[in-house]
């Protein structure tokens, strides 16, 4: 017992001195760096970035580079983009859903000089499938709802009215499935196969990237949906006040201004002008919610 | 029916005559030509060819809040003349706009900015005509500005910085456009104080001067670092109003688009005029012009401030060379802990029965009297205070600096803290001293002695007061933690740790004192001392600060109530009692005294 309690008085002696020790060693040598590192030109050592700076500060604006605005009354933290005059206030909310951001990230759209800031826009709140995926071969989705940003799951309309501009919490995505449970359009194989073909990048040849990527794009129409589809009075591609937009917002949508200033900008649209033997799309089955 | 048609006819002419009048104040933060229909989106943007992300987004309610609010979109972006429009130009800032200049009614324009930029380091143009070399490194409008808000000042008591609603109710009696009201007060109140607040302007010029590249560039000290590690920087990282930030100091007279090169003899910090500018009337009025010698710029580069590299150095090595050695010894100590010497272990054994004896004999063995608990107790309290309300200073740029001082009141609030406890720190050291010479004096008379040879032998005579045995005890020491030797040295009243810690006192706050008031009273004390004595005081008193509180948490506290046996707490300073183990191991000497005498005696 004697032997026991002398031992176990050991090891907790043992512990203390070693908790002590790594304390104090960790402090003195944070001093001596510290105070070394007092003397001399701040400036020295510090090197120079080597990346192309302006860009650099383009791409760390939107992750963690934020400014304080001290406004007196009120303050607030925004992002800081290189020349950017006007400001930004907080940033948007983005898509954890949707897979395609992982790798064409949240402004995606580059290709059309003249469309791609207003197709990068409607990213803010139409997903990726409703213009880029066909329900089956040659067949548009029909049915559309909204998708939760965070959770993926259907929801309800969102009060378009309270929130700002295009951001709503959720997205326009098209719904598969029975009417009465309608799920946004699957892409599980394309999705599962992305998160594996992301973390194999690094270990596959360059003819299995080119395979791979044909894979996960396999449902992806060659011409998209344009943007004189949804803005058309006749016949809009996205069922508006079934969406949840009231009948104003949705006249204005397909009115004679926006109808006119898509047109001006679509005629500039290259990929049209590379491809203009394509198929017309053929509609999906009518929305009965519609 | 003739009569009411009348009427009708005069109502649309006052309507249209009313229109006309108000037009333009109706059109405040309207957008005219609808340009929001697009641009009120947050995710209008493109990637560049460049890489560049360029986004085209406005926030409607920010750019309502700023003087730029009644111009319309259009008013600087003049090359859009139809929608949709083409990749929009670089806005000309200097170009005359489409809202009048209320007081002449004359178009608004920046351009008279033109000719003090032209005229200062921001835009230089070389004497003998030579192209500028790195011409993208100076800054155009964009580089320095981003869109201006209203930061409205409240003029009424009893109401927060902010627009006073009270006022606009005020206003709105006689004025009844209460947007305009609303505009108009704001611009006003804003422009009672900085445009901007001062930690923006300090991250503003940051941007560049901050910036490695750039700085060597130009042949620039990193002036950003230097700034911060002033009062004056430090104050503005806590948010104060008062405290100068970089455009207060170079530009304190003309605009600060005119802001000069230091060798420019219109430059306000230039040599000649650097009195003028730090004993402004808002800034240190009584000084001497002799706080203009002051760097606020001083960095510890050995070439450029060798006197600061060289107080630096002095107290990087004091602050070293007095803690490394003791805390390598202690670390050893702790681990001689767990492999004590047979020979230590045997007479601590054998001096603990003494100890317990006498502890059982006199309830107890007493270690401090009341009053240096007392004392110990109020040294405990300043110090603390003192660290809670001057390491956030010293590391103002810590996340956890903020949430500490703000225990304090903040920078109106902390300060006054640290300087109350300061002088209440000198105090008590004095008291201090005072008792010690009426304990010294006393025992002279006791004693029948007199004259500076007795008082000098007395006070050496003083147990805090090093011996030869404790050079004697360091060295049995040393050899014990490095297993040289199985001899423990047994300690008397006060081992030299203690006395040493103790004579720290000494040296330590006399120092903090002098060149805390120094600091404190800095006008006062430029009619003293030169500006850069301003210098030497903040090094000494930052490096000393420092010392005091590592040496007491790294060394007093750990070898205190860190001590196995002992931990967590000692209540020696409570109740002024030590227990028989913890005297025999700390002052086996005091043990072995008493024991002889006790022998002695039967």
């Amino acid at each position: 017992m004697s032997k026991k309690s002398s031992f176990s008085k050991r090891g907790f002696l043992f512990l203390y001195v070693g908790f002590w020790s790594v304390v104090l060693i960790g402090a003195a040598t944070w001093l001596t760096v510290y105070l070394t590192g007092t003397l001399g030109d701040p400036l020295t050592g510090k090197g120079s970035r080597q990346l192309d700076a302006k860009a650099f500060d383009s791409i760390l604006a939107l992750t963690d580079k934020k400014v304080v605005r001290y406004l007196g009354e009120w303050e607030f933290l925004e992002p800081k983009l290189p020349g950017h005059f006007h400001h930004i206030g907080r940033w948007y909310q983005s898509d954890e859903w949707n897979f395609c951001i992982e790798c064409h990230g949240p402004i995606p759209h580059s290709r059309s000089l003249k469309e791609r800031a207003f197709l990068n826009m409607h990213n803010l709140f139409i997903s990726c499938q409703v213009c880029h995926v066909q329900e089956s071969q040659g067949v548009a989705p029909r049915r559309f709802g909204w998708v939760d940003m965070t959770t993926g799951k259907p929801g309800p309309n969102p009060e378009m009215l309270k929130g700002v501009w295009g951001e709503y919490g959720a997205k326009i995505v098209p719904l598969t499935g029975p009417v009465e449970n309608p799920q946004p359009l699957s892409l599980t194989e394309e999705q599962e196969f992305a998160e594996e073909f992301r973390q194999r990048m690094n270990s596959i040849s360059d003819s299995q990237k080119v395979i791979g990527n044909k894979f996960i794009h396999r449902k992806c129409v060659e011409d998209p949906v344009r943007c004189s589809s949804c803005h058309d009075a006749q016949n809009p591609f996205l069922p508006y006040t079934a969406l949840g937009y009231s009948q104003e917002r949705a006249d204005f949508l397909v009115s004679a201004e926006v109808v006119d200033l898509v047109k001006r900008y679509e005629t500039f649209h290259m990929p049209n002008l590379l491809n203009p033997q394509a198929p017309p799309l053929e509609l999906g089955p009518e929305d009965p919610n519609k | 029916m003739k009569h009411s048609c009348v009427i009708s006819k005069w109502q649309i002419l006052l309507l249209a005559l009313a229109m006309v009048i108000c037009l333009p104040q109706m059109l405040y933060a309207v957008d005219a030509e609808n340009c929001l229909m697009c641009h009120r989106f947050r995710g209008l943007a493109r990637v560049d060819k460049e890489g560049d992300y360029r986004l085209f987004y406005v926030d409607e309610s920010l750019f309502s809040q700023g003087p730029h609010a009644r111009v319309t979109c259009r008013g600087c972006h003049a090359d859009i003349e139809k929608i949709p429009h083409d990749d929009a130009q670089p806005v000309d800032c200097l170009r005359s706009c489409h809202i009048e200049e209320p007081t002449r009614e004359i178009i608004f324009t920046h351009a008279k900015v033109r000719k003090g930029i032209e005229d200062s380091v921001h835009a230089p143009k070389p004497d003998d005509g030579a192209a500028v070399s790195n011409p993208d490194d100076y800054p155009r409008c964009k580089d320095c500005h981003d869109i201006p808000l209203f930061r409205p000042v409240s003029i009424f008591k009893q109401v927060r910085a902010g627009v006073s609603e009270r006022a606009i109710n005020r206003c709105t009696q006689c004025h009844s456009d209460e947007n305009f009201v609303r505009y108009f007060y704001s611009h006003v109140t804003t422009r009672l104080h900085k445009a901007r607040d001062s930690r923006e302007v300090v991250t503003m010029c940051a941007s560049c001067h901050a910036d490695p590249a750039f700085a060597r560039r130009h042949n620039l000290p990193d002036v950003v670092a230097s700034y911060k590690e002033t009062y004056h920087g430090k104050a503005v990282q806590f948010g104060s109003a008062l405290a100068p930030d970089c455009l207060d100091c170079h530009a304190s007279q003309d605009s600060v688009h005119e802001m000069r090169a230091a060798t420019d003899p219109r430059s306000s910090i230039h040599p000649e005029n650097r009195p003028a500018t730090c004993n402004a009337q808002d800034c240190h009025k009584s000084a001497s012009p002799a706080l203009a010698s002051f760097d606020v710029h001083a960095n510890r580069n050995a070439k450029t401030h060798p006197l600061e590299f060289g107080v630096g150095v002095f107290f990087v090595i004091a602050t070293l060379g007095i803690l490394l050695p003791i805390l390598t010894l202690n670390i050893l100590g702790l681990i001689r802990e767990i492999y004590p010497s047979h020979h230590a272990e045997r007479e601590i054994e054998h001096l603990v029965k003494i100890a317990e004896k006498k502890a059982a004999r006199e309830d107890g063995l007493w270690r401090f009297t009341g009053s240096l608990r007392l004392q110990h107790a109020f040294l405990v309290t300043v110090f603390v205070i003192l660290c809670l309300t001057g390491f956030p200073m010293k590391f103002s740029d810590a996340a956890w600096a903020p949430a500490i001082y703000d225990l304090f009141g903040g920078i109106h609030g902390a300060p006054i803290v640290h300087r109350i406890a300061g002088v209440a720190l000198m105090v008590g050291f004095a008291v201090h001293i005072i008792l010690i010479m009426l304990n010294v004096r006393r025992s002279l008379k006791r004693e029948g002695k007199r004259g500076i040879r007795a008082w000098i032998g007395a006070i050496i005579a003083l147990p805090m007061i090093p011996k030869k045995r404790d050079l004697h005890d360091l060295v049995v020491w040393t050899k014990y933690v490095f297993f040289l030797s199985p001899e423990r040295p047994n300690y008397g009243h006060f081992s030299w740790k203690e006395k040493l810690e103790y004579l720290g006192l000494f040296w330590g706050i006399p120092l903090l004192g002098v060149t805390g008031i120094l600091l404190w009273a800095e006008s006062i004390s430029t009619h003293i001392l030169p500006g850069w004595g301003l210098n030497v005081a903040y090094l000494a008193h930052t490096y000393e600060s420092l010392l005091a509180v590592a040496h007491i948490t790294l060394v007093h506290i750990p070898g205190v109530i860190g001590r196995p046996g002992v931990s967590p707490l000692s209540c020696m300073v409570i109740n002024g009692k030590i227990s028989p183990r913890a005297l025999v191991e700390e002052h086996g000497g005091e043990v072995q005294t008493f024991s002889a005498i006790t022998e002695a005696k039967s």
